[in-house]
């Protein structure tokens, strides 16, 4: 700053070497290039298309523990819950591939993050985010559909295990592994000493219990 | 995590009197357990439009009637996270009224977007005897380097198209007051009907925008009014609310460029153990896992709002090299990416073996610096 600014060009040149700002970069769609004054549309959630209308099928089972139950079975003192989930049909597996392949689009790699202007990774980055929105789908597909924990787990060893994704995916992977190996009672399927200890570190901080 | 002595927030401003300042505009009453209005705990700049007021308000209201359990978490250090963060938030407990209290001390008025800092807002306020405490003590301002392409080939665009940026939150009184304290003049802010001096970063001014709303960054972007949404902005709260403490060196708590790590060389981490980044991914930890454990949230919510505080926590820097061993590492490492990525077979990666043996000897060479939790005592006082 120089002693000639004005006493509010300064102030806005301390705000610049500042960097307090907190800048989110916004998805858009080619829509909204062509008309910046639109709100950026959002993507349609996939699982809108896998959805079964949540009234019980007759004769089919009830699903298994959720989030709340499995707390309640390791020893937690009960909570009041929302109802359980109505059972649901089995998932086919065509829309299980679907959500796959939905998932490992939408994760990108540090390489691309890291690609994105500075000031868009002061806040979570938006691809990230947008992975978290799929890999949330999948979360919720695997708790209405126990019947593919196992390829749940497969899929999560494979996404933790990818050196290219940014480590809080990998750890969210991990533990999802490490959480479903105990509800499949397979605990080999979650090695620790598998991750660099910079996703096992985040990997811990994700509580126990799918 | 190498364990270090650790300090509290030891100065905490008496509870009753914060609270006063916190509510006096409203001329609401004292009781600290009682929830307020939101409109009690901040004052709204006429530039925040109605919606993006009413959703603040609304978060608000859910801060203030939380419940918050025994989650039986534990932090790195191995002690129960929500006990640990109350001692690391100068709380006296992990409760909503506490919450609500702490955020009021740091947040006094919310300004929106189109806010503009020129001469009819700012103006140069009359000191009345006002001085700068610790005055020849400024935070670093820390500068990333110029972005070095890694060689190799380059990615391709991310999955996810990008083409604007527009402002989540940001924590301008805190930057306000360190302009005026760098250049040693008292800096004065017209914000919601009043003349507000910049006598202490906790004159809390927060500038919130769309990025805050809007639908490809919420949690649950089908139900706007969804308790998952409410609580990821709480978590951006308390980490722009952070930045409203500390002094001299510890100041406003400035971000570092990172090290290491996914955003080795940017500008997005903190060089302790309290700041912003680990405030807001302890609080939004905290409020996600007792939203799962009540059965509150779905588990796609619990999952997005997991990744949010898992990528905050990844920007806490543990410990700091000395810069020679540092920038010395960043080469050899910059040559190991990119001898991986161009594969083993590479002829001009043979010495892939040794460069990962020299990357260890310079790390156990190194003079390393473990960090710490900053005095978050804050500087000044609120006129």
């Amino acid at each position: 700053m120089t002693p000639h600014m004005t006493p509010q060009a300064k102030v806005l040149a301390g705000l610049g070497a500042t960097a307090l700002i907190v800048v989110a970069v916004l998805l858009s769609t080619q829509s909204n290039t062509e008309n910046p004054g639109a709100a950026p549309q959002t993507t349609a959630s996939p699982v809108a298309e896998v959805e079964v209308n949540p009234v019980a099928a007759p004769g089919l089972p009830a699903p298994s523990l959720s989030g709340a139950q499995a707390v309640q079975a390791a020893g937690a003192p009960a909570l009041p819950t929302s109802p359980p989930l109505p059972p649901l049909p089995p998932l086919d597996e065509k829309q299980w591939t679907a959500q796959v392949e939905r998932v490992e689009k939408a994760i990108p790699t540090i390489q691309q993050v890291r690609a994105l202007p500075a000031e868009a990774l002061h806040e979570t980055p938006a691809p990230v985010r947008e992975a978290a929105e799929q890999l949330g789908e999948m979360s919720e597909l695997l708790h209405q559909h126990p019947e593919k924990l196992e390829e749940g787990a497969n899929f999560y060893r494979k996404c933790a295990a990818q050196t290219e994704y940014m480590g809080s995916i990998r750890a969210l992977c991990a533990a999802n592994l490490r959480n479903i190996s105990v509800v499949l009672k397979k605990p080999e399927l979650f090695q620790e000493s598998e991750y660099p200890s910079n996703v096992k570190s985040l990997t811990d901080k994700i509580p126990s219990g799918w | 995590m190498k364990k270090t002595p650790k300090r509290s927030d030891s100065r905490r401003v008496p509870v009753l009197c914060a609270w006063t300042l916190a509510i006096s505009l409203a001329g609401a009453g004292c009781a600290r357990d009682e929830a307020k209005a939101p409109e009690a705990v901040f004052k709204f700049d006429a530039t925040v439009p109605a919606e993006q007021k009413s959703r603040i308000s609304k978060d608000l209201e859910r801060l203030q009637t939380l419940d918050i359990m025994d989650l039986e978490l534990k932090n790195e250090d191995g002690l129960d996270l929500v006990q640990d963060t109350v001692r690391m938030m100068g709380l006296a407990k992990m409760a909503s009224a506490e919450l609500t209290v702490w955020l009021a001390d740091r947040v006094h008025y919310v300004i929106g977007q189109d806010f503009a800092l020129n001469s009819e807002t700012l103006f140069m306020a009359p000191r009345h005897g006002f001085s700068y405490e610790n005055r020849s003590e400024i935070p670093s301002i820390e500068e990333a380097p110029a972005p070095v392409r890694d060689p190799g080939p380059q990615p391709a665009a991310s999955p996810v198209p990008v083409h604007t940026a527009t402002v989540v939150m940001a924590n301008i009184g805190s930057a306000l007051y360190l302009a005026g304290k760098m250049e040693d003049f008292l800096i004065g802010i017209k914000v919601a009907g009043d003349d507000v001096p910049l006598t202490s970063p906790r004159t809390g001014i927060i500038q919130v925008g769309p990025g805050l709303f809007h639908p490809s960054l919420e949690i649950n972007p089908g139900e706007p009014g969804a308790l998952a949404n409410s609580l990821e902005r709480l978590g951006i709260f308390f980490h722009e609310a952070r930045h409203s403490d500390g002094h001299g060196k510890s100041l406003g708590f400035l971000h570092a460029v990172c090290p290491i790590g996914d955003y080795r060389g940017i500008h997005a981490c903190d060089r302790n153990l309290n700041g912003p980044y680990t405030t807001g991914a302890r609080m939004t930890q905290i409020l996600a896992e007792n939203c799962r454990r009540r059965g509150k949230c779905q588990p796609k919510e619990t999952e997005r709002l997991r990744i949010l505080y898992l990528d905050s926590y990844s920007r806490m820097i543990p410990e700091t090299l000395d810069a020679r061993s540092q920038s010395d590492l960043d080469t050899v490492q910059a040559k190991i990416a990119a001898c991986e990525r161009a594969g083993a077979a590479n002829e001009t990666c043979s010495n892939l073996d040794r460069l990962r043996a020299q990357m260890t000897s310079l790390k156990a060479s190194a003079r390393i610096t473990p960090s710490a939790e900053w005095d978050a005592v804050p500087e000044g006082a609120r006129r």
